[in-house]
């Protein structure tokens, strides 16, 4: 039943395209000279965004090579000496600053994956059930807001509302009670941090599923509601499912980069909490490659996220494939 | 890859200094040495055996206060100055320079009239790419990478790891230019002094040109004298109790004492070595590793425990710390000697800040406060500079004009009307000087470090009387300029991980007893390999 319903309100939004064409099929007899004919204004259009790509994620992946050398900024990589695998032995040898800013990481991932994507899933329905258009606007206005504020800023404003001489524990002092310790404390610094990224990207992540709620079928609803299904059965059984492809779609765009938590947000705050609970594998990249110069192990590291980013990827999208589902592409 | 992000959290660092929002991130010094971790980790150079240059003070300037060792002191800025050099220097070719910073980015080229005259006034065209301070370590690192050093570019003398490799890959050989009586073709970088001069000798050869600060690196406590009197306190306790009872007495529910935890002070007051001790038989002890060390760290706890401390000193920057005090928040704060004269620019009601020497912990006296490293940053000269190496010289010779010449007034204050207005016959900034004049240039070629506040000589003269009290008896750091491989290599790296244990012990997440485990791992990761590196580069320089 649920399935049902789910692919009748994708199949509906499809056909439903404002300018009511379909997707141009591929027709077998055709060839290929006669389909870059027919595409090349297109093709045109997409090769400036592709130069971009090349050149700057192509051609510097090279740059990777560096994880199997001892590299030094002033030789360069042709003359930095070769160490093969070496670099990497910091991942098998049990190095605790290392063990740490991994543990950290996938903390913060799975809270992420827990507490943050989530969010502007909820955010939306309940956006959604606003009748008033206006009213609607005003409020995504507002959400979106701080999406457009640099980290430093939240990390700013956080601070004058809850670090130790900000808004509330000054409130506090000034009526004799106990202060509460959040910003500098290790114990608080998760729920801190998560707050952060829900406070300042929920608003703008709603936007895509908004886009989805919009497409899905009224009279589905209409249809449902003659049957007598109430608010939560609709939810449940024609929103959620109307939203599934995308859900899934950007669980595993996010899973690709699952162990990237955070730069900016982490190191602006590391100071003021220690790095046995700040440090991650971002962090410790930068405090070691480029501060403490041991550039090669960086690489490394990086190298091997990136790695298991791209083979979460692949796998995902090979079970949401498995489940029925698009995923992010078809080979 | 995260080229971007790195220049955010620059911008980060810049947006704060202004604006003076919530302190954040990674420590920015100001004019000091903080952001460089001195004192911790001692400077990675050598005397090596190369004959330093001639030591040839400039015969024109007498300073108001002088005396051994400290530095000296102008009340009152020369009238008419004239001109030391004939024409502008160089090759009359336009340079590039990677400089430091410390102040807010100035206007550009086309609308900076001062930055427009220097370059009349040099003959050429000066590029000048500008670096925050607690960014340079990244700026640098990554720049180098690139291969876009222009032909000036300053540098720390340590806290890049393998520094001397470096420099024997991109730096020009000064030596033969400068070693020995041979600097007196440049008679202003003759002037610095000699000691500042080691720090610029790596494996044996010259590669660079030093900013000296004689003293003026010192770090000190600065309190903020006019509410201290106010409240009817003394600001001279006589023992480490007393000081903290001080403390205690000063805080209230919206005020602190200290700004930061002054773990400086605190280990002068109990007798920690400045970075290392050398015992009579030759021995170096690291202070890491020294007895009084835990009671140090105990003293700082306590203070925090208690309350003295401002609650958001751990994500606050120096810049941060200075705007508490000023404001009253806190009444203490750490800062070197050259930090003084920012405080008299932070208010529009000037207010009283002077230093607070540390008692002996157990009584007794006056402790002896730690020496700052003699050089503040060096300037090297691009090998990609070529034949031009000696015109290169020759502009850090024009900047390192001495005090009371009309170089030295035009590179610091501008042109008179514009820049400066002359009250009480002393060269003030205008709003349009304190922007303009920011290009860096103090940071690439000066002369020896004077003591001067336009407007303020009793400033100038107490922090003179300060020195004449507490130099004497200031202990040096015996591996200020003194060099270690391993040092080089790892030292950054093995000395953040002691001060991440600091602030996780004053913090109180880790027990004091904490540090002689680290200290165990610190040995054997690399303390022991610099002991003996630095036991024996001391015992060449001496035997």
């Amino acid at each position: 039943m649920t399935t049902t319903a789910g692919r009748q309100a994708t199949t509906r939004s499809r056909k439903l395209r404002p300018d009511g064409a379909r997707t141009p099929a591929r027709r077998p007899g055709q060839s290929w000279w006669a389909r870059l004919r027919r595409d090349h204004p297109v093709l045109l259009l997409a090769l400036p965004g592709m130069a971009v790509i090349v050149v700057f994620q192509y051609l510097a992946l090279g740059g990777n090579v560096i994880a199997f050398q001892d590299y030094q900024p002033y030789l360069g990589i042709d003359r930095s000496l070769w160490v093969g695998f070496e670099n990497f032995s910091i991942l098998f040898n049990g190095d605790p600053r290392f063990l740490q800013a991994l543990g950290n990481t996938l903390y913060i991932t799975l809270l992420q994956t827990v507490f943050v994507f989530p969010a502007p899933i909820v955010l939306a329905l309940l956006l959604n059930s606003l009748v008033s258009n206006k009213i609607k606007q005003t409020v995504q206005s507002v959400l979106y807001l701080p999406h457009f504020l640099s980290w430093v800023i939240v990390v700013a404003v956080f601070q004058q509302v809850l670090g130790g001489a900000g808004m509330i524990n000054n409130f506090l002092r000034a009526n004799g009670w106990d202060t509460i310790s959040i910003i500098g404390n290790p114990d608080a610094f998760y729920a801190l941090i998560t707050s952060q990224v829900i406070w300042k990207d929920t608003g703008w992540a709603t936007i895509l599923f908004l886009a989805v709620l919009s497409q899905i079928d009224r009279s589905l609803y209409e249809a449902s509601a003659m049957d007598g299904a109430s608010r939560w059965r609709q939810i449940w059984h024609i929103t959620l499912p109307g939203m599934r492809s995308i859900i899934v779609l950007l669980l595993i765009l996010k899973l690709g980069d699952s162990l990237s938590v955070g730069f900016e947000q982490l190191i602006l705050q590391q100071q003021a909490v220690g790095r046995d609970v700040s440090e991650v594998l971002d962090t410790y990249v930068y405090n070691n490659g480029v501060i403490g110069g041991a550039w090669g192990i960086s690489a490394a590291v990086g190298l091997v996220k990136g790695v298991v980013g791209l083979v979460l990827v692949l796998v995902a999208n090979k079970v949401a494939h498995a489940l029925g589902e698009e995923g992010v592409y078809r080979a | 890859m995260s080229e971007i992000r790195i220049d955010r959290r620059r911008l980060l660092q810049s947006t704060l200094a202004l604006g003076g929002l919530a302190a954040l991130g990674v420590s920015m010094s100001s004019c000091s040495n903080d952001g460089r971790g001195d004192g911790e980790s001692p400077s990675g150079s050598s005397g090596g055996s190369v004959a330093l240059p001639t030591y040839v003070p400039y015969p024109g300037f007498t300073a108001d206060l002088s005396g051994d060792g400290l530095t000296p002191a102008m009340l009152s800025y020369p009238s008419n100055p004239e001109p030391v050099t004939d024409g502008p220097p160089g090759d009359g070719q336009d340079f590039g320079a990677f400089a430091l910073t410390n102040t807010p980015i100035p206007p550009a080229l086309d609308q900076n009239q001062f930055w427009q005259s220097l370059n009349e006034r040099l003959g050429a065209g000066m590029s000048v790419s500008l670096v925050p301070s607690g960014d340079f370590t990244d700026r640098f690192q990554t720049t180098v990478a690139g291969d876009r050093l222009p032909e000036l570019f300053t540098y720390w003398p340590k806290g890049i790891p393998g520094l001397p490799s470096l420099l024997r890959e991109r730096a020009a050989d000064l030596t033969d230019l400068l070693s020995g009586d041979a600097i007196k073709a440049y008679p202003f970088l003759a002037s610095i002094p000699t000691e500042s001069w080691k720090s610029a000798v790596y494996g044996g050869r010259i590669y660079g040109v030093p900013i000296a600060r004689a003293v003026q690196s010192t770090v000190v406590l600065y309190g903020r004298t006019d509410l201290l009197a106010q409240q009817g306190i003394d600001p001279s306790p006589s023992s480490w109790d007393e000081m903290h009872a001080m403390f205690a007495e000063v805080s209230s529910s919206n005020t602190w004492a200290l700004a930061s935890v002054p773990m400086q002070i605190i280990r002068q007051s109990f007798g920690v070595p400045n970075g290392w001790s050398i015992d009579d038989g030759g021995t170096w002890t690291s202070a890491f590793e020294h007895e009084a060390q835990l009671e140090a760290l105990e003293a700082g706890r306590k203070l925090v425990e208690d309350g003295l401390v401002h609650p958001d000193t751990t994500s606050s920057d120096n810049q941060q710390r200075k705007t508490w005090t000023v404001a009253g928040t806190t009444w203490f704060v750490e800062d070197t000697f050259s930090g003084r004269p920012a405080f008299a620019n932070m208010a529009a009601t000037p207010v009283d800040v002077d230093v607070v020497l540390p008692p002996l912990a157990g009584g007794g006296g006056m402790a002896p406060i730690w020496l700052g490293a003699p050089t503040h940053n060096l300037t090297g000269i691009s090998l990609k500079a070529g034949d031009r190496v000696e015109a290169m010289l020759d502009v850090l010779n024009w900047l390192s004009a001495p005090f009371g010449s009309a170089e030295h007034l035009f590179k610091n204050y501008g042109i008179e009307g514009v820049h400066y207005d002359v009250v009480d016959g002393e060269p003030v900034l205008n709003d349009k000087g304190r922007s303009e004049t920011k290009l860096g240039i103090e940071y690439l070629g000066q002369g020896p470090f004077v003591s001067y506040l336009p407007g303020f000589p009793d400033v100038a003269e107490s922090m003179f009387e300060v020195q004449r009290e507490a130099i004497p008896t200031a202990v040096a750091n015996p591996a200020a300029t003194l060099f270690s491989e391993t040092e080089s290599r790892k030292g950054t790296q093995l000395s953040t991980t002691m001060t991440d244990l600091e602030t996780d012990i004053l913090q109180g997440r880790k027990p004091v007893s904490a540090w002689t485990d680290a200290v165990a791992t610190w040995k054997q990761d690399g303390g022991d390999a610099m002991r003996q590196e630095f036991e024996q580069a001391h015992a060449e320089n001496v035997g």
